[in-house]
């Protein structure tokens, strides 16, 4: 049997590589490629039956949550909007322009960073992500696929979470309705991923090195992949050594970020997966017999 | 390390245990042994069942935690020192919720799981497959992926993943709690076929009917005691929660008492029709589907569905797995968006108990979590009395993530039914129950339907339809059809019969009717003869 679609281990390592341009880079411009590279590929990749709407939504929020957090905290910047009271704890000084900014700028690396692994969730069974780590670390690999397990069990929980709320009388609407359900969907996800992991331990996952059943050998198209991401690093890492600016701040003044054409080119190399002809969700991975 | 002797493949000696953080003893004191054959374990809800089981393949301690004394022998080995993964070889396990515990999308995937991780050579994998496939009748599910099967194909798969190492042990806990009886009955008779093969194959469950005429020995677990295993005509008075056809013996002093239906249709005295039940009264229309399509992305589960119900009825939906029972219910409630059509329901608060309880209860004790319906609702209803009705004052305090399955269950029941709701939609209420759990929720149902609730439920519990029904509703993929009162639908050869039903084609179908009938009967057959 020939596997089909990406080897477990060329999706961990194009979210390993995506993360490390993302700390390489704190352009809130690289960041957005990124996030919008893995936002192509999940759409292209994703596992039957996966939702995307429901983690888009989640992470939406909190994005937000961190734009409208950072103006609170922080009030530096030259450009003053408001002032808030100075007796309010915390919170009390300067709103800024800066300020505002340097928020978006956080969230734009926050969803950056989230999509960059989900694909070890929503284009990976969770245990395939089992192959893609070494034998020694069979520990961390269930830890890590009961974990990543959550990702498509907190939007089902969530939804029957807030059903439940809603009969039951719960009538907050919008966003607020989200701290109601946070502690229940949490508490019902990690349960899920309990019981996934005392499965999996029943059945003698853990005991020693492993084999496996199919062919888990790479294709070309991974081969391709892994350099293309492997690129993207050493692109960036260059990029830094020769002193290219990718950082960008808004502080003490907003002004717009730097773009290095290098740096671009190095963040589009992670769009190899959704460019070069591999396996999509259609031809599932698991048909036929080995 | 004491050896094991003749024919036993597991020795429990003594042991107790108690859960992390538990303030009871969840084992008290356990002894028996396993051996070739049939083992079943009977119980309430909250017994101990499912703790005893995870003793064999040392999920209790080894994943759990707690505190243990005692010992146990698992193929002569220590299992309270050889970690669970190792006695996987020897002992295969089957988890009650067959989509909890499926890790791989394909089929033969998911059944070469435990070969892959026991370093099986692939070479040798595909053949071990297959006849795992074979051996839990799933062959002809060759190349599907898991998310197209059904509930009972799902645990059939769950049972060829444990039977792909031949392990020497099989447990399972409630494999058939959650399927329709055609599922069960495959599931079942996997069992056999491999405990007459020589497995030892340990089987807790709530309700041993089914099991009864396949089991070699039979254990009841209560509180954390275990009483035998022994012979089950030895153990049946022990029997917390017997089965239709034991209580039917029992009260009409059949001796032997028969296990199955052809058994007591010889015994089973003649009933005429005097005492039927009467059609209960209809009241106003409480909820109306009309031409309602409703499905997913992978098909239409109802198609042009017209169905109504009324104040003071029980409504109960019954089908096969994947059939759209839950599809059907959601639609009455207004949960699920209809393709086309139209659904109407009365003005007033609607309960819903999903199939998963832990999505409702995360406060801090039952009474919390009725409370909180109750002040939502504007109720005046005290919180004590659903939790008394519910026979849940000992648990009211009680965090319900600490709850067994069957209690949490009903700690979700008293959660949604608090606060006087005018339409109650349950799905699969009974999961996990036992029979004091089930008689209570029947009284509770039929009171609130006295006093003006329409409820419909969705269940594959035969016995529950027949207690509290006032009609059957059947559903199938495409085709939703009323099958009138629990008397026509549940009798005879029909899928959902109760075993009370097979004896009496047309009814009745529950023992208390049984022994009505009887005792009607019984002045005019004095007066004849």
């Amino acid at each position: 049997m020939t596997r089909r679609g990406l080897h477990p281990r060329t999706v961990a390592a194009w979210s390993a590589a995506a993360i490390a341009v993302i700390i390489l880079a704190n352009n809130p411009v690289y960041r957005a490629l990124v996030a919008l590279v893995a936002l192509n590929l999940l759409v292209a990749q994703r596992r039957p039956g996966t939702s995307l709407r429901t983690i888009i939504g989640f992470l939406s929020v909190f994005a937000l949550f961190t734009m409208a957090y950072n103006p609170l905290i922080s009030h530096g910047g030259a450009h003053q909007l408001a002032r808030l009271p100075e007796f309010l704890p915390g919170i009390g000084g300067a709103v800024t322009l800066e300020s505002i900014v340097f928020g978006a700028a956080a969230a734009v690396g926050f969803l950056a960073a989230a999509l960059a692994v989900t694909p070890l969730a929503l284009v990976l069974d969770p245990t395939e992500l089992l192959e893609a780590m070494p034998v020694a670390m069979h520990g961390t690999a269930t830890a890590l696929s009961a974990a990543l397990n959550l990702v498509p069990t907190i939007g089902r929980s969530f939804r029957r979470v807030r059903e439940a709320e809603s009969l039951r009388g719960g009538g907050r609407r919008g966003p607020l309705s989200l701290l109601d359900v946070v502690v229940p969907v949490a508490l019902t996800t990690i349960e899920s991923s309990i019981t996934l992991a005392e499965a999996m331990e029943a059945r003698g996952y853990g005991s020693g090195p492993r084999t496996h059943f199919r062919d888990a050998s790479f294709e070309l198209a991974d081969c391709a992949v892994i350099a293309a991401a492997l690129g993207a690093v050493l692109v960036l890492l260059a990029a830094r050594l020769a002193g290219t600016p990718l950082d960008w701040y808004p502080f003490p003044t907003v002004a717009l970020p730097t773009v290095s054409p290098v740096a671009v080119a190095g963040c589009l190399l992670l769009a190899a997966p959704v460019l070069l002809p591999v396996a999509g969700p259609a031809r599932a991975r698991a048909a036929g017999p080995a | 390390m004491t050896a094991l002797v003749g024919a036993e493949l597991a020795r429990i000696e003594g042991v107790g245990y108690r859960y992390p953080a538990a303030t009871e003893a969840a084992l008290a004191d356990i002894s028996f042994e396993v051996g070739p054959g049939l083992t079943a374990i009977a119980g309430p809800s909250g017994g101990g069942k499912s703790t005893v089981l995870r003793l064999l393949n040392g999920l209790v301690p080894h994943f759990h935690g707690g505190t243990i004394s005692g010992q146990v022998l698992i193929g002569g080995r220590d299992a309270l020192r050889t970690p669970t993964a190792t006695l996987a070889r020897l002992v295969g396990f089957v988890f009650q919720d067959p989509e909890a515990q499926m890790v791989r999308a394909g089929v033969e995937d998911e059944v070469a799981f435990a070969l892959e991780n026991l370093a099986i050579p692939r070479a040798l994998m595909q053949a071990r497959v297959e006849e795992a496939m074979a051996a839990a009748g799933i062959a002809g599910l060759a190349g599907r992926r898991i998310d197209t099967l059904s509930g009972g194909e799902r645990q059939r798969v769950a049972i060829a993943s444990a039977l792909a190492l031949r392990p020497r042990i099989l447990a399972l806990d409630e494999p058939t709690s959650q399927l329709d009886p055609a599922g069960a009955r495959l599931v079942l008779e996997a069992c056999r076929r491999l405990a007459a093969a020589g497995t030892a194959v340990v089987i807790s469950e709530h309700r041993v009917g089914a099991l009864l005429n396949m089991t070699d020995r039979l254990a009841v677990m209560q509180s954390g005691r275990l009483h035998g295993p022994g012979t089950v005509a030895a153990m049946l008075p022990k029997l917390i929660d017997p089965p239709q056809l034991v209580c039917l013996g029992e009260a009409l002093r059949w001796d032997p008492i028969p296990l199955t239906a052809a058994d007591a249709r010889r015994l089973a005295p003649h009933l005429d029709r005097a005492g039927a039940n009467a059609s209960p009264a209809t009241g106003d229309l409480a909820w109306e589907l009309r031409g309602a399509t409703a499905g997913y992305e992978t098909g239409t589960l109802l198609d042009g569905v017209g169905l109504a119900g009324t104040t003071g009825q029980v409504t109960v939906l019954m089908g096969p797995n994947g059939g759209g029972k839950t599809t059907l219910l959601r639609s009455i409630g207004g949960l699920h968006r209809l393709r086309s059509g139209t659904a109407w329901r009365r003005p007033g608060r609607v309960a819903y108990l999903p199939q998963d309880p832990g999505v409702l209860l995360h406060r801090r004790s039952v009474r919390a979590e009725v409370a909180y319906t109750i002040s939502r609702a504007r109720s005046a209803q005290p919180a004590g009395l659903i939790i008394d009705r519910l026979g849940l004052r000992g648990l009211a305090d009680r965090y319900p993530g600490d709850l067994s399955s069957g209690q949490r269950q009903r700690a979700a029941l008293a959660a949604i039914l608090a606060g006087d709701p005018k339409l109650v939609l349950l799905d699969e209420p009974t999961r996990g129950m036992d029979g004091d759990a089930r008689r209570a929720l029947t009284e509770l149902l039929r009171a609130m339907a006295a006093d003006g609730a329409s409820v419909v439920l969705a269940t594959h519990d035969s016995e529950l339809a027949a207690e509290v029904a006032d009609r059957v509703v059947i559903v199938a993929p495409g085709a939703v059809r009323d099958a009138g009162s629990p008397d026509a639908a549940l009798s005879g050869d029909q899928a959902f019969a109760t075993d009370v039903g097979r004896l009496y084609p047309g009814g009745p179908v529950t023992v208390d009717a049984v022994l009505r009938r009887i005792a009607a009967a019984a002045p005019s057959m004095a007066a004849r003869s």
